[in-house]
C-alpha cells in the first residue's frame, strides 16, 4: 500500500482531538515528495467541502473532478472528511443540520486550514463548499485570516428543517407529476408568497434567516473578499431566483455586501443541486477556473516567487 | 519549532485505520485497513457500487470499525475508477472489478495465510463477492441483498435514482426509468449521479451473474462445505441500501444488523475467537 500516486497523496492530521482524513493533489500533477520543490512555493491552495456527510470525493466524485482539473492549473487542491464523516474519526453529529447551521464545523475547519498551510506551504487558501459545506465554509473563512477567497455551491441562508417527511416528498412528488398537482402546487407557491410578504411586513428577513451566518457573510463580503456563488435553478424556475414563494437570499445577500464586495453569482442552467452531472460539473469548473483566474491568477504565485527568492538571497546575503 | 511539531503531529498516523493505494493493472485501488493486533480473522469489504456509494458510505464505514472493534481485520476499497481509486469509470469492465477482488482477497490472505479469510459483499459487491468465493477464495461468505446478475442491481440504482430525480423535475421534464433502461438497449449512454453508463456496460451486465448455487444458504453450503449467510436488507437498512432519501438517517443506529451478523461470523470463525475471548 502507498501514500501517494502520481498527483496525489493521502494524508492525515489530527485536528480538535480528531484524526483528519484527506488527499492532496498537487500543483501541474505533481508526484508526491516533489511539493516541497514546487513552482510555486507559497501560492494559493483550494480546500473543497462536501456537503452533508458525503466522502471527500463529493456527489458522482465531482470533488475528485475540480481538484484535478484545478491542480493541473497550478493550484494544489485539498479535500477532507470533516468529523464524524466517512474515514475521519469522531461520531456524527445526532441533529447534524441544526449542527451544520450552528458553524460548528467552523473551529476544525480553520485548524485543518492551518495545518495544510504549513504542509503544503500554501500562503493562503480558497475554501470551496457544496450545500452544507458552503455553511461551513463560510463559518471557517470568518475564523481564519489565511483564507482569501470563497466558492459556495448552492448556499443556502436559512435554518434547513432536519429531514423532509416522507408524506410531504410523497404529496410534492405527486404534484410534479400530473396537471392538477401543478396547479394547486402553483395556488400554493402563491399563498406561501402572500405569507412570506405579510411576515416581512413586520421583519427584512423571514423567521427562519440564520442570522449568525448572514452575519458572517456581511462582515467578509464587505471586506471585499472574493466570492463565487454558484446556484441550480430551483424547481420551477430557470435564474437566480428562487421558486415562487419563497425569499430572495441571494439577491438579499448580494445587497448585504456593500459596494465593496466582490461577489459573482453564476447560475448554472440545467444542472441538478448535486452539480454531479456533466453540464453542472463543467461549468463549475469553467466558472471557478475564470474566477481563480480573475482573483488569483498564477503570476501573482509567480511573483511571489521571485519575491520569496530575492528576500532569501537578501537574507543569505546579511547573514 | 512550531512548525516542525506541526508537521510531526500532521504526520501521526492512527494505528488503527491506514487509507492506502493499492496497485491494480493500469490504476490504483483507494483502500483503507482497519488494522487489528493479533485479529481473529480478516474481513474484505466489498462495497456498493458507483451510485450507490455515496449513500452509503458512513454505516459502511460503521460497519467495518464495528468489526475491527471486534478483533477483526478488515480492509475496505473503492472499485476500479470510482470514489478515491483512480482510472476513469467509463473504461472500466466487470472483469476489472472482479479482479480487483481477486487482488485484494490474496493480498489480504497473505498477510496470515492461517487466518480465516471472511468475504463480505453488498449489492453489486455482494455478487462480486461470490463469484470470489466460488473460484475458491475465502473461507466463509457473507453477502447482503445480493443481485441475481449485475443487470438487476444496475436497474435497481437507475430507478432509484429516476426516482430522485422526479422531486426536482416538472411536467414534461420528467423521464421514467424505462425511457433511459431503452437508451441503454440501444446501446446510448446514460449518466447516473455522476456515473455515465456505457451500452456496452448493461449488455455486459446481463451474463455477470450470482453462481446458482449461492441463491440459498442450504444449497450453497451444500456445494462449498463453507459458511455461508444471504441476507436480504429492506428499507430499515436505509440508507445501506437505498432505500430511503439521500439526506436520511445518517446518524442512524445500525447495531442490530451489526450484532447479528456480527454473531454469525464469530460462530463461523468460533475456535479462534474462543481463543481471544
Amino acid at each position: 500500500m502507498k501514500d501517494a500516486i502520481h498527483g496525489r497523496e493521502l494524508f492525515t492530521l489530527e485536528a480538535i482531538d480528531t484524526r483528519i482524513q484527506g488527499t492532496c493533489h498537487f500543483p501541474y500533477g505533481e508526484a508526491s515528495g516533489a511539493h516541497e520543490k514546487l513552482h510555486h512555493p507559497k501560492g494559493t491552495g483550494i480546500l473543497i467541502l462536501s456537503g452533508l456527510l458525503a466522502h471527500r470525493t463529493g456527489n458522482g466524485d465531482t470533488s475528485v473532478y475540480w481538484a484535478d482539473s484545478f491542480a493541473k492549473l497550478g493550484y494544489t487542491c485539498i479535500r477532507v472528511d470533516l468529523p464524524g464523516s466517512c474515514d475521519s474519526g469522531g461520531d456524527a453529529p445526532a441533529e447534524f443540520m441544526r449542527f451544520i447551521d450552528a458553524g460548528s464545523y467552523e473551529a476544525v475547519t480553520a485548524e485543518i486550514i492551518k495545518q495544510v498551510i504549513v504542509r503544503y506551504n500554501l500562503s493562503s487558501v480558497i475554501i470551496m463548499g457544496h450545500c452544507t459545506g458552503s455553511v461551513t465554509a463560510l463559518f471557517a473563512a470568518s475564523a481564519c485570516q489565511d483564507c482569501r477567497g470563497l466558492v459556495l455551491m448552492e448556499p443556502y441562508f436559512h435554518m434547513l428543517p432536519p429531514v423532509r417527511s416522507q408524506t410531504r416528498e410523497a404529496i410534492s412528488n405527486w404534484a410534479a407529476s400530473n396537471r392538477l398537482g401543478r396547479i394547486l402546487s402553483s395556488i400554493f407557491d402563491r399563498l406561501k408568497g402572500l405569507r412570506l410578504r405579510l411576515s416581512l411586513h413586520k421583519s427584512e428577513l423571514p423567521g427562519n434567516a440564520n442570522l449568525p451566518l448572514l452575519k458572517r457573510w456581511k462582515s467578509l463580503a464587505s471586506a471585499g473578499l472574493p466570492i463565487l456563488v454558484l446556484k441550480a435553478p430551483d424547481p420551477k424556475t430557470a435564474d437566480a431566483k428562487p421558486r415562487p414563494g419563497v425569499f430572495d437570499y441571494i439577491e438579499y445577500v448580494v445587497r448585504l455586501g456593500g459596494s465593496r464586495s466582490r461577489v459573482d453569482v453564476k447560475v448554472i442552467e440545467g444542472a441538478a443541486h448535486s452539480f454531479a452531472d456533466r453540464p453542472g460539473r463543467l461549468a463549475v469548473r469553467l466558472y471557478t477556473e475564470a474566477w481563480l483566474s480573475e482573483h488569483f491568477p498564477q503570476a501573482s504565485a509567480d511573483a511571489l516567487l521571485l519575491q520569496d527568492q530575492s528576500l532569501q538571497v537578501e537574507e543569505s546575503l546579511s547573514s | 519549532m512550531a512548525a516542525q511539531q506541526q508537521t510531526e503531529r500532521l504526520q501521526h498516523r492512527s494505528p488503527g485505520e491506514r487509507a492506502g493505494y493499492f496497485e491494480v493493472p493500469g490504476a490504483h485501488l483507494y483502500t483503507v485497513l482497519h488494522h487489528v493486533d493479533q485479529p481473529v480473522a480478516r474481513v474484505l469489504l466489498v462495497g456498493p457500487f458507483a451510485s450507490e456509494r455515496h449513500s452509503s458510505y458512513v454505516p459502511w464505514v460503521k460497519w467495518a470499525r464495528y468489526l475491527a472493534a471486534k478483533g477483526i481485520e478488515v480492509l475496505r476499497y473503492d472499485y476500479r475508477g470510482i470514489g478515491e481509486s483512480a482510472g476513469v469509470f467509463e473504461e472500466m469492465s466487470f472483469s476489472d472489478w472482479s479482479q480487483d477482488v481477486h487482488l485484494l482477497a490474496n493480498w489480504l490472505k497473505d498477510r496470515s495465510p492461517d487466518l480465516p479469510l471472511v468475504l463480505h459483499g453488498l449489492g453489486m459487491g455482494a455478487l462480486l463477492a461470490s463469484q470470489a468465493f466460488h473460484a475458491g477464495l475465502g473461507e466463509v461468505l457473507l453477502l447482503w441483498s445480493p443481485p441475481a446478475n449485475a443487470n438487476q442491481a444496475l436497474r435497481s440504482a437507475i430507478v432509484r435514482w429516476v426516482n430522485v430525480e422526479q422531486l426536482f423535475k416538472y411536467g414534461d421534464e420528467r423521464k421514467p426509468a424505462s425511457a433511459f433502461i431503452q437508451d441503454l438497449e440501444r446501446g446510448s449512454p446514460i449518466e447516473v449521479e455522476g456515473y455515465q453508463l456505457s451500452g456496452k456496460l448493461w449488455q455486459d451486465s446481463f451474463h455477470v451473474d450470482l453462481p446458482p448455487a449461492l441463491r440459498e444458504e442450504s444449497t450453497a453450503r451444500a456445494e462449498y462445505k463453507r459458511p455461508v449467510r444471504i441476507v436480504k436488507l429492506g428499507r430499515e437498512a436505509s440508507p445501506l441500501v437505498k432505500a430511503g432519501t439521500v439526506a436520511d438517517d445518517r446518524a442512524k443506529d445500525f447495531t442490530w444488523l451489526f450484532s447479528d451478523n456480527w454473531e454469525w461470523i464469530a460462530a463461523s470463525i468460533e475456535d479462534k475467537v474462543r481463543n481471544i475471548s
